[in-house]
């Protein structure tokens, strides 16, 4: 018999208990196996170690256990859906914000100048009114989102 | 119903299905734990350390991926970290323990009489013999042969290629033999 050969048969018997072999070392195996009983013995006993491991009994999470954790992971869940949702919410006043800024300024010039207010933006009527302007909807964004703050540290003293 | 049902309820926040997932994986994860950590308590600690990371993250969980092997990783990343902080020298390849520290929640519950069955006192030999493996065989045989999960999801769990996971089953199953021939010499495993 080929010695190296062997070897390296051997090499391959606890993966072929674990179910790790590619087609072409399987060949080679059954080959071998066909001319050699030792491995043949030595397979077998890797494969009875396989099927008691299969069999081991399975230690029993504790039921408080698990109780403990669906009511803990619920609670997070529930939290980080929570904060989604304000994310998203915050995101949709800051996009309000701009772009009422960006629409009402003409229309309250087209309101005050008519027709007239098409010819241009109204800048030269003053770039202070403009400021003011901007001020007063990037407010109304902030106080969106302090009510939103605010919404979620009263349901935080509530829980 | 169906894990894949589940999971993409859960992906959208319902809170029934992550009931489920917890109820579905609840032995086989708190086995897995247990056999890295060896204490139940800290499998417990971990078990739900888990379960939170699975809340936390689901979102980045990529459906085409399988749930079980990220639930796992997740497990298994929060458990290695566990004992990195705790035991960190039970991370080292050489044996971590012997055989006399087979703890008890491992061990079958009466020790094994004569005239218990076979088949049940090589289970008690092969569970002491595996939990005397160093950590990195422990949990590929546990991936393996008790979670029974294909060589790609146990590489994708260890973060392994999978010649590593190929050697470490062989290590693993040799050193096990090893072990048992050691302590029950002349006993043949045919």
């Amino acid at each position: 018999m080929n010695m190296s050969e062997h070897d390296q048969i051997r090499e391959l018997l606890a993966l072929a208990a674990a179910g790790a072999l590619d087609a072409d070392e399987e060949s080679r195996l059954a080959a071998h196996l066909r001319s050699c009983a030792a491995c043949a013995a030595e397979l077998n006993s890797f494969q009875e170690m396989g099927a008691v491991l299969r069999r081991l009994p399975t230690p029993q999470a504790p039921a408080a256990l698990v109780a403990r954790t669906i009511s803990a992971a619920q609670s997070r869940l529930a939290e980080e859906s929570t904060r989604r949702s304000e994310r998203k919410l915050i995101v949709l006043a800051v996009v309000f914000s701009w772009v009422f800024v960006a629409l009402s300024w003409p229309l309250a010039q087209f309101a005050a100048r008519g027709w007239t207010s098409l010819v241009g933006l109204g800048f030269e009527q003053g770039w202070e009114n403009f400021a003011v302007f901007t001020a007063l909807c990037w407010t109304a964004g902030a106080v969106a989102a302090a009510a939103l703050a605010k919404r979620r540290q009263q349901e935080r003293g509530v829980a | 119903m169906g894990l894949e049902a589940e999971v993409s309820r859960l992906r959208r926040g319902d809170l029934d299905a992550l009931a489920e997932l917890v109820t579905r994986y609840q032995h086989r994860l708190y086995r897995y734990l247990l056999r890295i950590v060896r204490q139940p308590a800290e499998a417990e600690d971990l078990f739900q350390q888990t379960w939170l990371r699975v809340a936390g993250q689901i979102r980045r969980f990529d459906p085409r991926r399988s749930f079980e092997a990220w639930l796992f990783t997740l497990a298994r990343n929060l458990a290695i970290d566990h004992l990195r902080r705790v035991r960190p020298e039970s991370l080292d390849d050489q044996d971590s323990g012997g055989l006399g520290a087979t703890p008890a929640a491992l061990r079958s519950s009466e020790p094994p009489a004569l005239d218990l069955a076979i088949a049940r006192e090589r289970a008690h030999q092969v569970s002491a013999a595996l939990e005397a493996l160093p950590v990195i065989y422990r949990e590929v045989l546990a991936l393996r042969f008790e979670e029974e999960m294909k060589l790609e999801e146990i590489a994708e769990v260890l973060d392994a290629p999978l010649s590593t996971v190929k050697s470490r089953l062989r290590r693993g199953l040799e050193s096990i033999r090893q072990e048992l021939e050691k302590r029950y010499p002349g006993q043949e495993w045919q």
